[in-house]
């Protein structure tokens, strides 16, 4: 294990790639365009049932506008693509020539990633500030606590979502249908996040199963943070729900990676 | 006029030679046709179940049923399917040809450089979202209770149909823009976005942008037009219409095509 401030450049230069990497693909754009139209589309119909019916659970108009738009930033933020990527790296070879590097692979995804999120966040949490003073409809409501305790849930969420599909991209080493897999894992998951909707909208059934499962930390909790809509004891739940399955993920990880990667012939081997 | 039916002989005989090389070097990774086909079913199920979420609350959205809106999905899955088979492995691939000189050779064959550069290759394994998206639709349909006859059912498929050709006129247009500028990576994001606003009725849009995908853009007639054509809300005049509208596009986007070849220079021009 390398020393700290021999660690901090690591990933600081890794970061910076992963940057310089994002401002240079494009194509990254029209993903975000992508991404963020779906719940858009989800937003226009939930203000048209408002307009017809009246609150939903708990959610009128301004509700769902603040919900969507609070979202747009945090689906970008705490998505994560390595799952295909890794898929990729092992089945071209490439990730040969990446352990021939003195850092770990895994840290070198994580940074390239990391780097694009930071840029990511730069470009979107400013749109969302003016527009939050800007739209009556956009009203953030959450304490100074809340905010910090979002942003702190926020990174949490993004952490537990590239330990997720790390664990995923693990399975790389013994079948080639680990991307596949992380695309089922991650659109039950869709679900469950509030990634569609948010949670309290969902029948009774998904609700219980999105209390336990791990997707909600990754997407409503940080939302629902922001937006101000949690109790205490919801967000020390919500909080230490985060955890466990961070650990979890984390510890899983760790032990594909130690197993996988002797097993690991490269293509061809 | 025997010159005539010779060379259409040899385009339908080219098509095959085409489409066989692309299926015989898909199939050598059989596991992942097996995993496409599960992934396809899916997130077809994930699309249907999706929406459903709404129709806890009410019985209809903007005069949409859950049934009625079940063809619309149906639909956008179909015709998403055709995008990904047919549209996205030809369109994706222009950026390259122009790049790598590739088209240069391309328009050195003794065949219409049109058909060439929009059907050398397919998506096998997306072949089967057409079938599974019109399923649903016809699920939905029968769900409606509605007064089902051959006519019917004949004019909604041709209203489809319409809808096919104007989303092969709107990418051939976009190659035609992609030989102007080399730098036109995410067309086919850009194509996907179109595509994804149609995924639920246009009813559901307000304002300008309801005005926008009726009017200015063919996104009503993708989805909404022959979900009302099948539900008997509109008659045989709107497929004539769809039908109209899929021909003026594909002329228009012929003659665009050929005037960027004209401005073409070759890759080292």
């Amino acid at each position: 294990m390398p020393p700290v401030s021999e660690r901090i450049v690591i990933w600081r230069s890794l970061m910076r790639v992963g940057f310089g990497q994002a401002l240079a693909y494009r194509g990254q754009v029209a993903i975000f365009l992508l991404t963020a139209l779906f719940p858009l589309v989800m937003m226009t119909v939930w203000l048209s049932v408002v307009e017809e019916v009246g609150p939903t659970a708990g959610w009128d108009r301004q509700g769902f506008i603040s919900y969507y738009a609070v979202g747009a930033v945090v689906f970008q933020l705490t998505t994560s693509s390595i799952a295909w990527r890794w898929d990729d790296l092992v089945r071209t070879g490439e990730l040969s020539s990446l352990l021939l590097r003195p850092v770990s692979p895994l840290t070198q995804q994580v940074g390239l990633e990391v780097g694009q999120r930071v840029l990511s966040a730069a470009l979107l949490v400013p749109v969302l500030v003016v527009a939050t003073i800007a739209l009556p409809d956009l009203s953030v409501s959450g304490s100074v606590m809340n905010l910090i305790l979002g942003v702190v849930a926020l990174g949490g969420g993004y952490a537990l979502t590239t330990a997720m599909a790390l664990t995923f991209a693990m399975v790389a080493f013994w079948s080639t249908q680990s991307g596949n897999l992380y695309a089922l894992w991650w659109g039950a998951g869709a679900f469950l996040a509030g990634w569609i909707a948010p949670v309290s909208v969902l029948p009774p059934g998904l609700r219980r199963a999105a209390a336990i499962l791990p997707f909600r930390s990754t997407v409503g909790l940080p939302i629902e943070l922001i937006l101000g809509r949690l109790d205490t004891a919801q967000i020390v739940v919500g909080m230490a729900t985060l955890a466990g399955w961070l650990a979890a993920f984390t510890v899983a990880v760790r032990v594909l990676w130690s197993r996988g990667i002797k097993r690991h012939q490269a293509v061809g081997g | 006029m025997t010159v005539q039916i010779r060379s259409r002989w040899r385009y339908r005989r080219l098509l095959a030679i085409f489409w066989r090389n692309t299926l015989a070097t898909e199939m050598e990774y059989r596991v992942n046709f097996w995993s496409n086909l599960v992934l396809s079913t899916f997130w077809l199920g994930w699309a249907a179940l999706g929406i459903r979420v709404y129709f806890r609350f009410t019985t209809s959205v903007r005069g949409w049923t859950y049934a009625e809106m079940l063809i619309v999905v149906g639909l956008f899955f179909a015709l998403n399917g055709v995008r990904q088979a047919l549209i996205t492995p030809n369109l994706a691939r222009m950026t390259e040809y122009v790049r790598d000189g590739t088209l240069d050779f391309l328009l050195t064959k003794p065949v219409n450089s049109q058909f060439m550069v929009s059907f050398r290759h397919i998506g096998v394994f997306n072949w089967l979202d057409p079938v599974l998206g019109l399923i649903l639709a016809f699920t939905g349909l029968i769900a409606t209770d509605q007064p089902v006859t051959v006519g019917s059912i004949a004019l909604f498929l041709g209203a489809f149909l319409c809808a096919i050709v104007i989303l092969y006129a709107v990418s051939l247009a976009m190659m035609s823009l992609s030989l102007r500028s080399v730098s036109s990576e995410g067309v086919d994001d850009l194509l996907q976005g179109l595509v994804e606003t149609s995924r639920l009725p246009v009813q559901i849009y307000r304002g300008a942008l309801r005005t926008v995908f009726s009017v200015v853009l063919p996104v009503a007639l993708f989805t909404t037009v022959p979900t009302q054509v099948a539900l008997g809300q509109r008659g045989a005049a709107w497929v004539a219409l769809a039908a109209g509208v899929a021909i003026v596009a594909n002329v228009v986007a012929s003659a665009l095509w050929r005037v960027a070849l004209r401005g073409y220079t070759g890759a080292s021009g």
